[in-house]
Order: C-alpha cells, then structure tokens, then sequence
C-alpha cells in the first residue's frame, strides 16, 4: 500500500491542476468584486454563524472587499506558482474566513474549494511548472508521489458520489419533483425551452443525474471508460450551467475532474518529453499514512451523518451542510417570530428587520438558523427591558412543492432550547403528502390521452 | 433485525416505483406531452392549459386596465377636487398597488418608470412639510417640481379632509387669515396636486400603452424583459406587496405587533384624515386577487397566478389561495364598514382578525407559491447557487 502510494509519477497533471484551481480562485474573488456580490452578501447587520463559529472576527465590509481582492491576487500567484508555499496557505486561511463569516453564503462549491486549499497546503505542487521553479531551480521535482493524486481524486470523487446518494430518494427519482418545478420555469430558453416543461424531461433528467453522479467518479478511475466518462463530465457541467445559476460549480467540477487521468497528460498533449529518470521518492510516512487516512474517514462521515437523524435531511436539514447534497431540493418557507412577555404584551418580528433577502430565504428553511435568529431577537428584548420573554415562532415551509407545514413547533420556546447535535425534537415532520410530481403529471396525460 | 426487513420492503417499494416511473418515462413519445388542467374539481378557470406567457399577457392587460380606471377617476378628481372624487380615484389607486410592474414600478425594475411615488408616496409622507408649501402657498405655480412628500394622493387626503385652522407651525400670517381663506387655501392647493396628479395617471396610461404586449412576449429578443421567468418574477414582486406593506406596516404596526411602543398606534395608519384605511386594504386586497385569481372585478374569473399553479399540478395550492383571499375579504367585511382606526380602538380582535387573515395569503406566497412556480422572493440576488 506505501508503495503504491509512494510511486512517482509524472508531475504535469497535478502542475496543471494547481493552475487550474488558482486560476478558478482568481476569477471567482473577481466575479464577486465585478458583480457587486460583496455588499449584497456581507452587508449585513446580522451575521448568521455557523455552530461553535461565533467568534469568528469581522473584517468589516472594507476587509471584506480587502479579502477578495488578496484572494484573486493569490489565486494568481498559486497559478503561476510563485511564492506558492505561502500564497497557498494564505489563500486557504481567508478563503475559510470568508466562509466562516455567514452560514448564509455557504455553497457546496465554496466547501470544496476550501478543502482543496487546504489540501494543497501540504502538496508542493509548485516544483513543476513554476516561477518559483524558475527562481530556485533546486525545487525542481518532475515527479510527485501518487498519494498527492490520489487524495485529490478521494476529494473530488466523493463530491460526485454523495452528489449522486442525495439523488436515492423518491423525491428525486420517482417524482423528478425538484427538477420539475425548476425546468418548468426555463421554457424560454431557446431550442430545448419548450422541452423543459414535459414531465418526461424533469424524470429523465433526474435518473441521468443520479447515474452521472454515483457512477462518474468510478469510470473515471478506469482507463478505458475515462475519455467517455470525462465527455460526460463535460456534457453534464454545460447542461447545468446553461439551465440553472451556479456559478462557477461547473467549471470547478469539470477541471477538477481532470486529476482522474494519467499524470502524464499535460505532456502528451505538448508532445513534451517524458520526465527524466525520478529521483528516489521518498515512502509515505506512518504519520501522514495515518494523516491520510484520517482525512478520508472524516471526509466519508460527513456526508453520511445525515443518516443519524431521523427523517428527510431535506426537511430537517440535520446534517445537510458538507454532505454535497447539491441542488437536490426546493424549499421556501416563511418565518414569524413571536415575542411574548409577561405583561402579555406580543411582537410579530419578521426575519427581514434584521437580514437580507440572501438570509432571510436561507433562515426560512434551516431551524439551526431559525433558532439562532430567535434567541438573539429575544436577547435583544430583555435587554432593552421588556424582558423576560418568551420567543416562539410561526413557520411554514415548503419541500418540493408539497403542501406548506410548520417546520418548528410553535410551542416551543426558542429561549429555553441549546443548539447541539442531537437530534432536535423541535423540528415538526414533513407533510406527509408526495410532492409535485413529474411522473404524476405524466401519469394524468396518459389517462387523458387515453380513448 | 426487524427494522432492516422493514427497510428491506420499502427499498423494494420503492424500486418497484422506480421502474414503473421509468417504464412510464420509456413510454413517452418524444413530443413533450400538452399536459391538460389539473382542475377536475375546478382548479382553474377552465379552457386549456394556461402557460407563463398567457399568465403575462393576462396580467399585463388588468394592470392596464385598471391604470385606464385610475386615469378616469384622476381626471373626474381634478376637475372638482372633492372629498367623493378623492375616494373613487384613492380606490382606483390602491388596487394598483399590489401591481407595481412594469412603468409603475420603480426605474431600477425592467420598465418602471418612477412614476408610483409621483402619484401616491406613502409611506413617506408628512403633514408638515405639506403646511409648509400651504403656508408659502408655493403651490401656486403648480406642484410638480415639488417634493414628492408634498403632493400626490396623500397630500390630497390632507387638504381635503384635515381642519383647515390646523396646521403644524402657524406663521402670524396664517394665524391672520380667516377660516374660509385658510380652507381656500387648502382647496386651491388640492387642485394643484389634483392637476398633478390627473397629468401623471396620463402618463402613466400612456407608458402602459402597449406595454401589455411587451408583458406578453417576455423572452428571447425582448429588451425589457429578456426571460418570461423574469418577468413572471417582476409581476409576483408586485404581489407581495401584501406581505410588506400590507401585513406589515399597514396592519401589524398600527396593531402594535411592531415598531410601536403602546398599542394601538393609530398614528401609524396610512390613512389620517380621511378613515379610508379599510378602504385601502380592501382595494389593495382586490388588486392582489386580480392577479392571483384572475382580472374580474367582482367574481376574480380569468386568468390569475393560480391557473399556473393549477397548470403546474398544484390545484389544491390554488384552491387554498382563493379560500385564503376570500377569508381575509371577509376579515375586512366582518368590520361592518367601520375604518381600521374605529376597529383598532373598539373591536381590537376583529382588526387583529383582519392581519390574520391577510397571513394566511402571504405564508402561502412566501412558502408554496414560490416553490412551485421557482420565483424568487422579491430583492432575490442574481448568485451563485448549488
């Protein structure tokens, strides 16, 4: 096993890896200072904090505006690879800061490139391919150990299969529910547009999605099916760019993808020389064998946690974040907090006196957030006198076009509960009907259809 | 043990489903099938299945229509600014409110034209500055370079229906006139702002000549409106004017459920001279259902937003929709023609009823609606998304 994990191999593909990701880095930090997304984002007067991340320190809207100009500056230098040892480790720290400052913003794909960052802190990709190369030639390796391969493939190879195991649910395979009601909203997209609103589409759609993705990351790994597995890729990332807003997810996935070929590739396609004889490459060490492997089991229970609560992690959301359930729901929901006194005197506070439309619709639909807001707001009455008080809250929430059910107890005192990863009672059941279904509306046409 | 074999059924179950979906998926013909009305028990308005770009249209031409109904009642208003022509042209504005797209809305949406706070800009507004101008009697000239807060519909239910001795800090030559030149005073300036706003309802019908259409062929090729998703969106901002303003400034407010230190806030009403505050909510309430049931202005027929949910295989959100409308209709009937302000003071519970009622339409706005037709809610952020 050390010795599979410590043969060299050629260094280009994992050179031009790191290119790629800086590259994606530089241009993601810019989109977000081009488009304004800065102040729409993180203009905010309450910061929604991820569980026991509270004390993460604001920059302020400037710093913040500082952060996604040094994050596009170091995407570069990692590109290029010059001062790529610090640039890395830099990019990494503020790429989290970022992330960290509000769970609103969070998307699997911002997660991902966080752990690719931190990855590649410990991979001295810059000894190929690099300034830093250029500057102290001594750095030169033509040759990296598989295990830097391998862990990238681990890493991006579980985006895909868990992408593909949170497709496993009737919503998604029977009902084709969420693809449904967004592909209904896209028929004026030229060509394909009047396709989109068949339910036939949304259902095929939705198995082909589920096969992509739990299959994707295997027939990459094999040799013969990897041209027709990457083609798929690349056909699979165009389609969802086109049809819905996500950013720059595609091309992350589709570059990303490129670690399953032969660390020689880049070569190939320059007609370059194969790399001179390697060096003798060290054998991985019991200490990152063990760091390794550690990685790995935490990368996997991540994801599977979800499965410790009962119920759908779509509803409950116990579970939902780092487990690359990407785009497999449709949820809105509506949120009133009602505060209570013991003078008997009420407040209906809206979610939106105190958050942007960005938080409010990600509160409305997450009782850890939910919770959160509510304690403060609480807070916030018994410090300015009116206090004690009670804090319930009136909710109502959608999963995949099913009928609207209350996502928390409105009994429940929001003051009295702590937030803990146990599992949270307060959370009310999905409503127990099916959602929009594809397959129902295609079931119906049939029937009318039929003499 | 048991609870696998338990498992181990619904997996069965469930892969039995899959394979009947997908031997059903394997059976369609290529053409995407023409879905019929999901409205067996009377979903829809009946007829054919009604598509985003039938909803447009259809929407485009009641706000049309009733922009042509305020520009009647703005004309009837100043060609005798009286208490009566205020209330019908105030009607026909308010259920213009909840159709805020499109040249009535802001500039900074696909079309808008700035002109909504021209004609009405509540909720900025003040008695005072208003006194101002009639103190100066800077209106003579005409009002319309003046300040938005200092004209328009509100400014009108000041003149109007306010005491004409009262005014915030009289000049010692206010205090000099007598009543009947300060009530000339105040009519005269009403004709102004009446003038003001009768020119601004022309414009307005005007800026809606045509633009149903555009409305109507929302997509590829159209500059205003690029997607019909879009355009769906800018129409189903306007609606939630229910949830905003309605819910929550016009009745949690003055209820004291917010941003009010002692229950009732009656200062806090939109309506201060003229008691029109039920008046407001019912025709703003109208307005809303024309575009969630359909245009009529009585019975709601024709083609509304829940013939699209109906289309969309949500028949039972649609009915749930009508019901709830029609339960915060009569919410407000249940104040037997008394104003919000009376209610607020006499019948606590019925006005408390009221806000309720008007939940019951914008929970379901913010929570099913927007899930089943894919909107965003209103200010959404063009993203990233995963």
């Amino acid at each position: 096993m050390t010795e599979w994990l410590s043969a060299p191999r050629d260094a280009a593909a994992l050179a031009v890896f790191r290119m790629a990701f800086g590259g994606l880095v530089s241009v993601s930090a810019s989109r977000f200072l081009a488009y304004g997304w800065v102040e729409t984002l993180f203009d905010t007067r309450v910061r929604l904090h991820y569980w026991g991340f509270g004390w993460v320190p604001w920059p302020g809207l400037q710093g913040v505006y500082a952060l996604f100009i040094a994050l596009a500056v170091l995407g570069a230098l990692v590109a290029v690879g010059l001062f790529y040892r610090v640039a890395i480790v830099l990019l990494f720290v503020l790429f989290a800061w970022l992330q960290l400052l509000d769970v609103s913003t969070y998307l699997n794909h911002y997660y991902l490139v966080t752990l690719l960052a931190g990855l590649l802190c410990f991979l001295p990709l810059h000894r190929y391919w690099s300034l830093d190369v250029v500057r102290r030639p001594s750095l030169r390796s033509e040759t990296f150990p598989f295990w830097y391969t391998a862990l990238l493939r681990f890493q991006v190879g579980t985006v895909y299969f868990f992408a593909g195991l949170a497709k496993f649910q009737s919503d998604w395979l029977l009902h084709g529910s969420a693809l449904h009601l967004w592909l209904s909203a896209r028929t004026s997209l030229p060509v394909v547009g009047p396709w989109l609103a068949a339910p036939e589409t949304a259902l095929f759609m939705a198995w082909a999605g589920f096969l992509f993705d739990t299959s994707v990351p295997f027939l990459l790994l094999w040799r013969r099916t990897r041209p027709i597995a990457y083609l798929a890729v690349v056909v699979f990332h165009t389609a969802t760019r086109v049809l819905f807003p996500i950013g720059m997810f595609p091309f992350i996935m589709t570059l990303s993808a490129l670690v399953f070929f032969d660390s020689d590739w880049p070569r190939r396609w320059l007609r370059s020389a194969a790399p001179a004889k390697p060096l003798e490459v060290p054998r991985v060490s019991r200490g990152v064998g063990w760091a390794l492997g550690a990685w790995c089991v935490v990368q996997l229970a991540l994801p599977l946690r979800a499965h410790l609560y009962e119920g759908d992690v779509s509803w409950h959301e116990q579970g939902m974040r780092f487990s690359w359930r990407v785009m497999t729901r449709e949820k809105n929901g509506s949120v009133t907090y009602v505060v209570r006194n013991e003078a008997g005197r009420e407040w209906h506070v809206s979610p939106r006196e105190y958050l942007t439309r960005v938080q409010e619709r990600e509160l409305a639909v997450q009782p850890d957030l939910i919770l959160q807001l509510g304690q403060r707001i609480g807070a916030e009455w018994n410090a300015r006198g009116d206090g004690p008080v009670r804090v319930t809250v009136d909710t109502l929430a959608s999963l995949n076009g099913r009928r609207a059910t209350p996502l928390i107890d409105p009994a429940v005192d929001l003051m009295t509960l702590t937030d803990t990863f146990a599992a949270k009672s307060w959370i009310l059941p999905v409503h127990a009907g099916p959602p929009l279904s594809a397959s129902e509306k295609l079931a119906q046409a049939r029937r009318v259809q039929a003499p | 043990m048991l609870s696998l074999t338990i498992k181990r059924k619904i997996m069965v179950s469930a892969w039995r489903q899959g394979l009947c979906a997908a031997s059903l998926l394997l059976s369609a013909a290529c053409p995407p099938v023409n879905t019929p009305d999901a409205g067996e028990g009377g979903d829809g308005d009946g007829g054919a299945v009604v598509s985003r770009s039938d909803f447009l249209r259809a929407a485009g031409e009641c706000s049309r229509q009733n922009v042509t109904s305020f520009r009647t009642q703005a004309e009837a208003f100043a060609a005798a600014p009286t208490q009566e022509t205020w209330r019908s042209a105030m009607r026909a504005w308010s259920r213009l409110e909840p159709m805020q797209f499109g040249p009535t809305a802001l500039s900074i949406t696909p079309g808008g034209q700035d002109l909504r706070e021209h004609i009405y800009s509540w909720p900025l507004v003040s008695r005072c500055d208003i006194d101002g101008v009639l103190k100066a009697g800077s209106y003579s000239g005409g009002v319309s370079r003046l300040l938005i807060n200092r004209r328009g519909l509100w400014a009108a239910e000041y003149l109007l229906f306010s005491n004409p001795d009262e005014v915030c800090a009289p000049t010692a030559e206010w205090n000099a006139l007598s009543t009947e030149e300060r009530a000339a005073r105040k009519q005269a300036y009403a004709q102004a702002v009446a003038d003001d706003v009768a020119v601004r309802a022309r414009t307005l019908d005007d800026a809606w000549s045509g633009f149903a259409e555009t409305l109507a062929t929302a997509g590829s090729g159209n500059a205003t409106y690029p997607t019909v998703q879009g355009a769906l969106n800018r129409v189903s901002d306007a609606v939630f004017y229910v949830e905003r303003e309605v819910k929550d400034i016009k009745l949690a407010t003055p209820l004291g459920l917010r941003d009010c230190a002692a229950p009732p806030c009656l200062d806090k009403l939109e309506s201060q001279f003229a008691a029109f505050n039920t008046e407001h909510l019912a025709a703003n309430l109208q307005g809303a259902r024309q575009l969630l049931e359909g245009c009529d202005d009585e019975t709601f027929a024709g083609v509304g937003f829940d013939d699209l949910l109906v289309a969309q295989g949500a028949g039972e959100l649609a009915r749930s929709f009508r019901t709830n409308a029609a339960a915060a209709q009569a919410s407000l009937d249940a104040l037997n023609g008394a104003d919000l302000s009376v209610a607020l003071v006499d019948s606590p519970e019925a006005a408390r009823a009221v806000y309720d009622a008007f939940k019951g339409v914008t929970d379901l706005l913010k929570s099913e609606f927007v899930t089943v037709l894919d909107l965003d809610l209103p200010m959404g952020l063009e993203g990233d998304n995963d």
